[in-house]
């Protein structure tokens, strides 16, 4: 790879990054709220906001890591007993986009720029 | 005329007796010192204070003084509210999480903060403790319930403190509960206090904050460090490499920081997913050793990764535009 694509590439990623720490925080400041309304019953979700309180970013942010997961893994947590079906499936779908979506959105970028940059050292070496 | 030095003041001492004995400066080079560390002036120097000592004219300040004056403050800053106690415990443990640091700092944050959450709830449980010991030894309670009380508490408090859990608590593995936290309901009657239980409150609540500052003091010191960067480059350099140095450094720090935030709250959902399909279950330490192992290894991937392409962004953005 030359030096005008990796930089172009990198332009790119550095794009992305800011755009998904905008969804980010987005969601877990306007959209957050209201999902964990709908899931008052699930222990994950009472577990999470027990361990994350208040409203700091991280705190924010952890705890809408666990309200994807309880959108992208519903079938598995149902089996645990850690979600009831119920109430999740009372949650608007638009609702669930705008909070999994940019999770799942920051783990492809994770992996996209962790392989990019591996790639680019093992280029170098 | 050398370069300013800093170094991290490790114990809280006296102004004065920091600059006339300990670092035993010269008359004549006092103001200096004095001009370049206004924050501290006769105050007590916090643990984790930045001071700044050199020996140039006390009637300038060269760039690198001024960028060193002002990485100093915003330390200074992010440490607001840390009492002593809690600043020489993140000073004593921050040779630990230097590597993570330089890297990126939200790796700490993901980490430590994960681990503070988990120490505040152990320091819940034990004023819980406490306090249905007060109400029993008022009357306010027959034995029958204080016993059943106290089990179910000492049941939580041992689910928390399974495994990994314990680390940070100054509670080691002594047999049953009421021998780790030092409690006799006969010598509590006698002297109206749990043994011990004021330590572990102490010990426990001082880590909890201590590590709660470490994501702030990590940025500022990211920030401070890529600002340095820049201002060797200026001072050392051609105009046309301190401007080259103000996008490259610029970028890394900002997407070093932007990617390992991203990075950590995408370890900590894979890690959580992960956890779940093997079964772990949630609440206690086993949830949070995945928090924090899937927090801390994605943010210093992403905070790696981060730095790499905001160099390469920096590199591209100076050729388009300065060129």
């Amino acid at each position: 790879m030359n030096n005008d694509t990796s930089g172009w590439i990198a332009m790119v990623m550095c794009g992305l990054t800011l755009l998904n720490l905008i969804l980010l925080l987005f969601s877990a400041y306007r959209k957050l709220p209201a999902a964990e309304q709908y899931l008052t019953g699930c222990r994950i979700i009472s577990d999470t906001k027990r361990l994350w309180k208040g409203n700091g970013p991280i705190a924010m942010l952890n705890r809408l890591g666990a309200v994807a997961l309880v959108f992208t893994l519903s079938v598995l947590l149902e089996k645990r007993g850690l979600i009831d079906r119920n109430e999740t499936d009372q949650v608007p779908l638009s609702l669930r986009f705008w909070t999994a979506g940019p999770i799942v959105g920051s783990c492809m970028l994770l992996l996209g720029a962790v392989s990019l940059w591996l790639m680019a050292k093992i280029g170098n070496a | 005329m050398s370069s300013p030095h800093v170094f991290v003041n490790d114990r809280p001492q006296n102004y004065n007796y920091l600059r006339d004995h300990l670092l035993a400066l010269p008359v004549a080079l006092r103001p200096k010192f004095d001009q370049l560390n206004p924050y501290l002036r006769n105050n007590v120097v916090m643990p984790g204070e930045v001071v700044i000592v050199s020996d140039g004219p006390a009637h300038m300040c060269t760039p690198e003084e001024t960028q060193l004056m002002q990485l100093a403050q915003d330390v200074r800053m992010s440490m607001i509210g840390t009492t002593n106690s809690e600043a020489e415990v993140m000073v004593q443990n921050f040779d630990v999480l230097q590597s993570i640091l330089s890297y990126g700092s939200i790796g700490i944050g993901a980490s430590t903060g994960a681990w503070s959450k988990h120490l505040s709830s152990v320091e819940d449980l034990l004023k819980e403790i406490e306090t249905l010991h007060q109400r029993w030894r008022s009357g306010a309670m027959t034995n029958d319930q204080f016993f059943a009380q106290r089990r179910t508490l000492f049941a939580r408090m041992e689910t928390q403190l399974k495994g990994i859990g314990r680390v940070g608590t100054d509670l080691n593995n002594r047999g049953k509960m009421k021998r780790m936290l030092g409690i006799s309901s006969k010598s509590y009657l006698h002297t109206g206090e749990i043994a011990g239980y004021a330590r572990h409150v102490r010990v426990v609540s001082k880590l909890a904050s201590s590590m709660s500052k470490g994501t702030y003091v990590g940025i500022a010191l990211d920030v401070g460090a890529g600002a340095l960067e820049i201002q060797e480059a200026c001072s050392v350099g051609r105009e046309s490499e301190c401007t080259r140095a103000k996008y490259v450094e610029g970028g890394k720090t900002a997407a070093s920081i932007g990617l390992a935030t991203v990075g950590g709250t995408a370890g900590a959902y894979l890690a959580g997913a992960v956890c779940i399909a093997f079964g772990i279950p949630t609440g206690g330490a086993g949830t949070l050793a995945c928090a924090v192992f899937g927090g801390s290894l994605g943010s210093y991937a992403g905070g790696m990764a981060g730095s790499h392409f905001g160099e390469q962004a920096g590199e591209k953005l100076f050729e388009h535009i300065e060129r």
